[in-house]
């Protein structure tokens, strides 16, 4: 009775071994498929670049344009799993001070949070905030291109600017205090302005091919985290069988 | 009176054609773009570009070698011989050859106070612009606050002082009101080089009126096609499209109002010059629309060297020497990042 108890136990450890080996393979092979697609597609934006440069000239395409004024990122990955230990800090030599550990207390998950703006392709009201004092002063004198009433323009801005993307059905019933949303920042900027207010197609589909790697490294960062996760299950279900 | 160059343009113009065909004779040819096509590296491409007039200026270049490195080189080629025939020519050939660099003006103009307006160093901004259209006082353009100091301080004297007139406001430098000055100015600065050229007459007139129409319709498309789901209003585009060309004025008043690629084949198809280039392209497809304006432009400017005794060589011996840098920026370009498989795709052969 024992010995069949004991070999039941046996049976499930291996359906389980096996079922977190095949867990593993599959992250694997997302990890290698995502990697690829990252690959082409930030090839393809390089190109689209270089086609960008071609047609518009490479001084109106070049890194003196960068704007350096200070700006809110475009976008941030939140880690769920991962907390921040302020308890216990570790010396680091390089930075001469301690910082605190991150502790991960479970599979690691990377969620983007864009800011809002930079996901409207086509900006149809021109904020309050990115008026300048004379525009302000004398609104009149403005270009036909504010549409909204400077009140539906404040109550815009009170509204919270950041949405949550790629939040998996799971995560659904977490709750809010995972979460981590942050006020969205009135510095944010779109880079594609930088070149200019008429650039060419070939920027604008740059600027989209560059926009998509960034979501296809979130998702490759959770595919390389779902496959490290398993293969420790794995190494860990593979000792329990080895002792048993 | 056209018909009698031949007679008196030697005179003071016989040297410097023979000069710029002289140079025309050293572009690059079929032959020079498939070698440069099979190049695995940039020193490859450096080591066949030894062989042609492009050696001396990239000789002393040490590796590894970049595209930026080949662009400033080629450029400074073009720079020396523009300069070497800008010292040696006389009235109004001289005018002439400033006017084609009024376009590169108006455009370090722009760079600086982009860059400015970006918190850049004007330092760095400086050696971004291009040589040919430098001027003394262009550093002290980043103090200017809105158009109307950038008149009063700096361009007021410059040549492009009489451009100013339609674009000058106390409005704010921001992005959309820079990208409206530059295309204002480019406009008037393009209309004035027309009307110069009609008062040159004879064959000058004749041949860069043709290729000055051209590249206002051709801006006047590039205008439309890159304004599309932007903020630019109807009016606003309408009155950067310029006051010549063949689709001044009811190809403009179709375009100003077209808000898709589809609309805008549409409204230029209807000109049969226009019609073999996007004949070219596929529906909807946007892409190889400019490599299209490209060929149909070199293929004008090369025939302007069939014809003799006028200024019209110069004008396209320019424009085809910026030509071929940019076929060289797009080689190297895909030879560094490794996609050969698009290296035609940007290739416009000259000769």
């Amino acid at each position: 009775m024992v010995e069949a108890g004991s070999m039941r136990e046996g049976t499930g450890n291996l359906e389980q071994l096996d079922k977190e080996v095949l867990q593993c393979l599959d992250s694997v092979h997302l990890l290698l498929e995502r990697r690829e697609i990252l690959h082409q597609t930030l090839r393809q934006g390089w190109m689209e670049l270089t086609s960008a440069r071609y047609t518009m000239g490479p001084a109106r395409i070049s890194s003196p344009l960068f704007s350096l004024k200070p700006h809110a990122p475009s976008a941030v990955v939140d880690v769920r799993g991962a907390h921040v230990d302020s308890t216990e800090k570790i010396g680091v030599p390089e930075l001469e001070e301690e910082i605190a550990q991150v502790v991960i207390t479970g599979p690691v998950a990377f969620h983007l949070v864009r800011n809002r703006e930079e996901k409207e392709e086509k900006p149809s009201v021109t904020k309050l905030s990115d008026l300048t004092i004379s525009e302000k002063k004398n609104p009149a004198k403005l270009r036909r291109r504010l549409t909204s009433t400077a009140s539906e323009i404040e109550q815009d801005e009170r509204k919270d600017r950041w949405e949550i993307k790629n939040l998996t059905d799971d995560s659904a019933t977490e709750s809010d205090d995972e979460l981590t949303i942050a006020e969205g920042s009135k510095d944010t900027t779109q880079p594609l302005h930088w070149f200019g207010a008429l650039v060419s197609p070939h920027l604008r589909s740059a600027q989209s091919n560059f926009s998509k790697a960034l979501d296809i490294v979130v998702e490759l960062l959770n595919a390389q985290s779902e496959a490290a996760h398993a293969h420790g299950n794995v190494m860990s279900l593979r000792r329990a069988a080895t002792e048993n | 009176m056209y018909g009698f160059e031949a007679m008196t343009f030697n005179v003071h113009g016989g040297f410097l054609e023979a000069i710029v065909r002289g140079y025309r004779a050293g572009m690059l040819t079929a032959a020079d773009y498939n070698n440069l096509c099979q190049c695995e590296s940039l020193d490859d491409i450096k080591l066949h570009l030894s062989a042609t007039d492009y050696g001396p200026y990239l000789a002393n270049e040490p590796s590894p070698l970049h595209t930026t490195t080949i662009v400033e080189k080629c450029t400074q080629k073009l720079v020396d011989e523009y300069n070497f025939m800008l010292t040696q020519c006389s009235e109004p050939l001289s005018t002439f050859l400033e006017y084609i660099t009024y376009g590169h003006m108006i455009d370090n103009v722009v760079l600086i106070v982009t860059g400015t307006l970006h918190e850049r160093d004007v330092n760095e901004l400086l050696e971004k612009c291009h040589p040919l259209g430098m001027f003394d006082s262009i550093a002290t353009l980043a103090v200017a606050q809105n158009m109307r100091e950038l008149y009063r301080l700096v361009l007021v004297d410059t040549p492009l002082a009489p451009y100013f007139s339609e674009c000058i406001t106390s409005e704010d430098l921001d992005d959309m009101n820079i990208e409206i000055m530059r295309n204002t100015l480019y406009k008037a600065y393009l209309e004035d080089f027309y009307q110069f050229c009609q008062g040159l007459g004879g064959a000058t007139a004749e041949l860069m009126c043709d290729l000055l129409s051209f590249e206002a319709d051709w801006r006047s498309v590039n205008i439309t096609v890159n304004s599309i789901g932007t903020e630019l209003t109807r009016d606003d585009r309408r009155k950067l499209y310029s006051n010549f060309g063949l689709l001044y004025p009811y190809g403009h008043e179709e375009l100003a109002v077209t808000e898709d690629f589809d609309a805008v084949r549409g409204a230029v198809e209807k000109y049969p010059p226009y019609q073999a280039i996007f004949s070219k392209l596929s529906f909807g497809e946007s892409q190889m629309l400019d490599k299209a304006f490209y060929e149909e432009d070199v293929k004008r400017l090369t025939l302007v060297f069939e014809q003799q005794f006028h200024y019209a060589v110069f004008f396209a011996y320019i424009k085809l020497r910026e030509q071929e840098t940019r076929n060289l920026m797009w080689i190297a370009e895909c030879v560094a990042q490794n996609q050969k498989s698009r290296i035609h795709d940007g290739i416009v052969f000259i000769f």
